[in-house]
């Protein structure tokens, strides 16, 4: 008993290290976005507002469209990572399971996408929009942004099928399901640890993007939450108030997203239902 | 017997669409970049067949040199470091500790936040109006006098590796995670049977479980990050005097701002070489373990 | 039966999305309006109601013209990688904003209409423009845009703090600057006497350095635009002057080495920085937020050196590109906003940021002869460009884009190389910039 408690409270002085040093930009962009213009241009910092400037958070949704592009980011990057996640899911599952000629090479070439910068990439994919008229709307992302979730999320199926044991559909073979009914009963539930974080990452992928979204999109309307940041950086002097409010707003899609998401994470494969 | 054979065309037929679905949106980016690369275009301007002119111009630039030297640096700097303490985080979290969802939730943080306001806060946290990162070090005696994280040419260095580790951890970290929570706990019980100790159980049973979790993270991470740009842009833009230049910072301002296109493709080119051995290397791996299952 | 079921879900899954995707895309319509649409791609100014003015006028422009309008406010550094996409795929707006290094930069790869004759009749119409503004924008006898507003930079300078040193009024030249700033500085107050900083992301050094060695006599370029002439005396001298101001006075701020554009401004603001050379934006923001360190802000010329005073320019411009969609119109749409009673009221919203391009304004609006404002008027006046003693050339850009200027400071003052071998890679670099 004392051995455990000894491990336990090693694990939580580590805890606080990482957390501290996570969380401690957090909280200063909190901070920040609560003082006002005169307070943040001091010389020695200051660790709490002298007085609470919530204009800044007004500011961020009159002055910077801050509301429609959390909106327009939230559904691009949702309808992005179930999608990617899903095809993803049954491409991996095709490489790892079945038996066909290629099936080797084929995933491999998913990952050509990874090899050029978007910095250069994004001209020829503009281009190429260009010519399907995709241009000038946040239809366009959802054509392009699956070409950096898809390579990712297959990949990761890849190797967690792997591990997986094959007794598992053999059973459920053995029952009479067809392979469908089986990916979704059999493969699907002990798989959602994994399911669920590739989703969150595919998510933050696509809810971070910032040049494709930058030249695909000319309406001040249909902005992500990119664009919309960038596009306050408009001259020698930044608004640090509104910005950091933003910063702090952007992450409570992820944070509430994350602790929904919390309850698939936990457990992994079903224990006992394997001997051996 | 009949019933499977059928059953495999809806996960092909995905696969395939997938497959075609990539390929025409990238393939033709790809041969688009790499004919730029054999011209002699500037953005707007007509252009005619140079081919490796571009490239060979390269190796008589001491800056795409520099470039190229601390793009390797950074990268290989940054993924060790977040492979360590990502995996330190995995196995952190995989214990039973209070609030767990909690936490696990907020050390994912650095890297679902926009980079923009990331990379600009920590810039400022680091810089000398109200950096606070001075401040404390000189509080806690821990440092004599302010650093100069961005003026300095080392610590320029450290200061960007430092954000991309800050940002890339919890990339490891909730990967290497869920590849903890898969592995049955059976497996450490029946090793336990037999006798195994700790370090015995961590190298026998957790390392071959993840080992193909970890290839894969690593080398995505790897290949994002040799292509890193907002963070050295926006911290130092490449500087001082070009210092902490990679490729992507220095063939922006070459393609966009010099808009010399060719060059600057030909600049983000020279990296494909090195991403495609280590996607070959990776694969093998991957592969050659997995043809047991 | 049981098989399909699931399939025709899934194969209705994607049929979904895919429909999505194509609604999505043809939401982009253009309603009303008989033409095609007009798009104006225009740098978004620090001040909203300058903005707000500018959609308005051309939402006036398509009411009176029976067109719709799309007007595109962009952050400057947003705007590169649109151009660049814009003009690769050729789906170019009609009308863009453009500084004047981009007018040079693209007019020489020919993607920018000849305005030659627009510009005659906007200055036949309502007054002449600034030469030096026009000139910057012109190549081989051809106009390439139109002069917009300029911007320009001056010193700023503590007066309650010149007040307490005892020193009568601002540096007239780089020497007194020197005397001031030591005067000024009290390293136990954390005051610093020169807010000058080097960093690449500083635009505002690479402005700044480029104007210092212009007074002492240097230049980058010979008069033909082609020849390196750097390694100078008056060069020499500058940089002296400069270093001097860091290692021996010590009159600079501790961090001043890894500043970016922000640095300096945050010098000031915060009171680090005595004196501190910038464009208007400082005044503006201080208009807003602290007037009362606006009540203690001189605005002056910057000093003058030996052979005499000069400005880094910025001059903005509007162009038009070939490849637009409607060409006419862009041509009406510049007319319309360079009308001198409404041009007028736009540019005051934010002086003294953005500065008036007609000569007779700047000398009739009281609004330019308020003290906090004039020294920046003034300075549009002294306007060197880069390229100088010779035009703009692309090669002049590139040296700039590439923070060469500020690599040979860092590199004297970083890196501790000497002044001669910092100036001999400078050139080196220079020269390539001009070969390639």
């Amino acid at each position: 008993m004392m051995r455990i408690r000894k491990v336990s409270i090693g694990w939580y002085i580590l805890l606080l290290a990482f957390v501290v040093v996570t969380l401690f930009p957090i909280y200063w962009m909190l901070v920040t976005s609560l003082k006002s213009f005169q307070e943040v241009y001091t010389v020695v910092p200051t660790f709490w507002p002298k007085k609470l400037e919530w204009g800044n958070y007004l500011q961020i949704f009159s002055k910077y469209d801050y509301g429609p592009a959390l909106l327009n980011s939230i559904e691009v990057s949702a309808v992005v990572a179930v999608l990617s996640v899903t095809v993803s899911l049954f491409s991996a599952y095709s490489v790892v399971r079945l038996r066909f000629p290629g099936r080797k090479a084929m995933p491999q070439i998913f990952l050509l996408s990874y090899l050029i910068p978007q910095t250069i990439l994004f001209i020829p994919i503009y281009i190429f929009l260009s010519n399907i008229h995709l241009t000038n709307v946040i239809g366009g992302l959802f054509f392009i942004y699956p070409t950096m979730t898809i390579p990712y999320a297959t990949w990761v199926f890849i190797t967690h099928f792997q591990n997986f044991p094959v007794e598992l559909e053999e059973a459920a073979f053995v029952d009479g399901a067809t392979r469908l009914q089986t990916i979704i009963r059999v493969i699907v539930p002990p798989s959602l640890p994994t399911i669920v974080s590739t989703l969150i990452f595919s998510f933050t992928i696509c809810w971070s993007e910032y040049i494709y979204a930058l030249v695909v999109i000319s309406n001040k309307g249909q902005r992500t939450i990119t664009l919309a940041l960038s596009n306050m950086l408009v001259a020698d002097i930044i608004p640090w108030g509104p910005l950091m409010a933003g910063a702090v707003i952007a992450a409570v899609p992820i944070m509430a997203i994350y602790m929904v998401a919390s309850k698939y994470i936990v457990g992994g494969l079903t224990l006992g239902s394997v001997k051996g | 017997m009949g019933q499977r054979t059928n059953d495999k065309r809806l996960p092909i037929g995905i696969l395939i669409f997938a497959l075609g679905y990539l390929v025409l949106v990238q393939g033709y980016p790809f041969v688009w970049a790499v004919s730029v690369s054999l011209r002699n275009q500037y953005i707007g301007g007509a252009a005619k067949f140079v081919g490796l002119a571009n490239f060979a111009q390269l190796l008589s630039d001491q800056l795409f040199w520099s470039s190229m030297y601390f793009t390797f640096l950074y990268v290989f700097a940054a993924i060790i470091l977040k492979l360590v303490l990502g995996y330190l985080m995995a196995a952190m979290l995989n214990q039973p500790i209070v609030g767990r969802g909690f936490f696990r939730a907020i050390l994912f943080l650095p890297w679902a936040l926009p980079t923009l306001t990331s990379v600009l806060t920590w810039r400022w946290m680091l810089g000398d109006v109200g950096g606070v990162v001075n401040y404390l070090l000189v509080q806690m005696h821990l440092i004599k006098g302010p650093i100069g994280w961005l003026g300095d040419p080392t610590y320029a260095k450290i200061s960007v590796i430092l954000v991309n580790v800050w940002r890339g951890t919890p990339f490891f970290g909730i990967s290497i995670l869920a590849a903890l929570q898969s592995i049955s706990p059976e497996l450490y019980e029946v090793a336990k049977i037999d006798g195994a100790n700790a370090w015995d159980r961590f190298v026998h049973v957790t390392v071959p479980s993840i080992f193909n979790v970890v290839l894969l993270v690593t080398l995505i991470s790897t290949i994002w990050t040799l292509g890193d740009f907002a963070i050295i842009w926006l911290m130092t833009r490449g500087g001082p005097a070009g210092t902490t230049h990679v490729f992507s910072t220095y063939s922006y301002i070459v393609a966009f701002q010099n808009l010399q296109l060719s060059k600057g493709i030909a600049i983000a080119l020279s990296i494909v070489p090195v991403s495609i051995l280590l996607m070959v290397i990776t694969m093998r791996y991957i592969f050659r373990r997995s043809d047991a299952v | 039966m049981r098989k399909t079921v699931p399939v025709m879900l899934l194969a209705l899954l994607f049929g979904v999305s895919a429909a999505a995707v194509w609604a999505a895309g043809s939401t982009e319509s253009t309603s009303g309006g008989q033409s095609a649409p007009l798009t104006v791609w225009m740098k978004k100014g620090f001040v909203e109601e300058q903005n707000t003015a500018f959609e308005a006028r051309a939402q006036e422009f398509a009411k009176v013209n029976n067109l719709t309008v799309n007007v595109e406010l962009l952050a400057y550094e947003d705007i590169f990688p649109k151009w660049t996409a814009a003009i690769e795929s050729r789906n170019v707006p009609d009308v863009s904003f453009f500084g004047y290094q981009e007018v040079g930069q693209f007019s020489s790869q020919g993607v920018l209409a000849d305005v030659t004759d627009l510009l005659q009749q906007i200055e036949t119409k309502n007054g002449k423009l600034f030469p030096a503004s026009v000139d910057a924008v012109t190549f081989g006898g051809k106009t390439f845009a139109i002069p917009f507003w300029g911007e320009g930079t001056a010193l700023y300078y503590r007066t309650d703090l010149f007040q307490q040193a005892g020193i009568s009024g601002p540096p007239k030249t780089w020497a007194e600057f020197r005397d001031d700033a030591k005067k000024l500085t009290d390293v136990s107050k954390g005051i610093y006497g020169a807010g000058i900083g080097y960093g690449d992301g500083n635009s505002d050094c690479e402005w700044l350095s480029r104007a210092m060695i212009w007074s002492y006599g240097g230049s980058i370029f010979g008069p033909d635009g082609k020849s390196i002439v750097f390694d100078s005396a008056g060069t020499k001298a500058a940089i002296d002057y400069v270093t001097g101001l860091f290692q021996q006075d010590k009159v600079t701020a501790p961090g001043a080495l890894g500043w970016n554009d922000g640095g300096n401004n945050t010098a000031y603001i915060s009171g680090q920085a005595a004196m501190v050379v910038n464009t208007g934006s400082i005044i503006v923001a201080l208009r807003k937020n602290n007037p009362d360190l606006l009540a203690k802000t001189g605005v002056v010329l910057l000093p003058a050196g030996p052979s005499g005073q000069f400005t880094a320019g910025i001059s903005n411009n509007l162009g038009i590109f070939k490849d637009a969609k409607n060409p006419k119109a862009a041509r009406e749409f510049l007319t319309y906003v360079l009308d001198p009673k409404w041009y007028q009221q736009w540019i005051d919203v934010s002086a003294p940021l953005a500065l008036p391009v007609y000569q007779t304004l700047a000398k009739t609006d009281p609004v330019w002869q308020q003290q906090q404002n004039k020294g920046f008027m003034d300075s549009m006046a002294t306007f060197k460009f880069l390229g100088y003693q010779g035009p703009y050339t692309p090669a002049a850009g590139k040296i700039y884009n590439l923070r060469l200027i500020n690599a040979l400071f860092e590199n004297i003052l970083s890196k501790g190389m000497s002044r001669d071998a910092a100036v001999k890679q400078f050139v080196d670099a220079a020269q390539q910039a001009v070969n390639q």
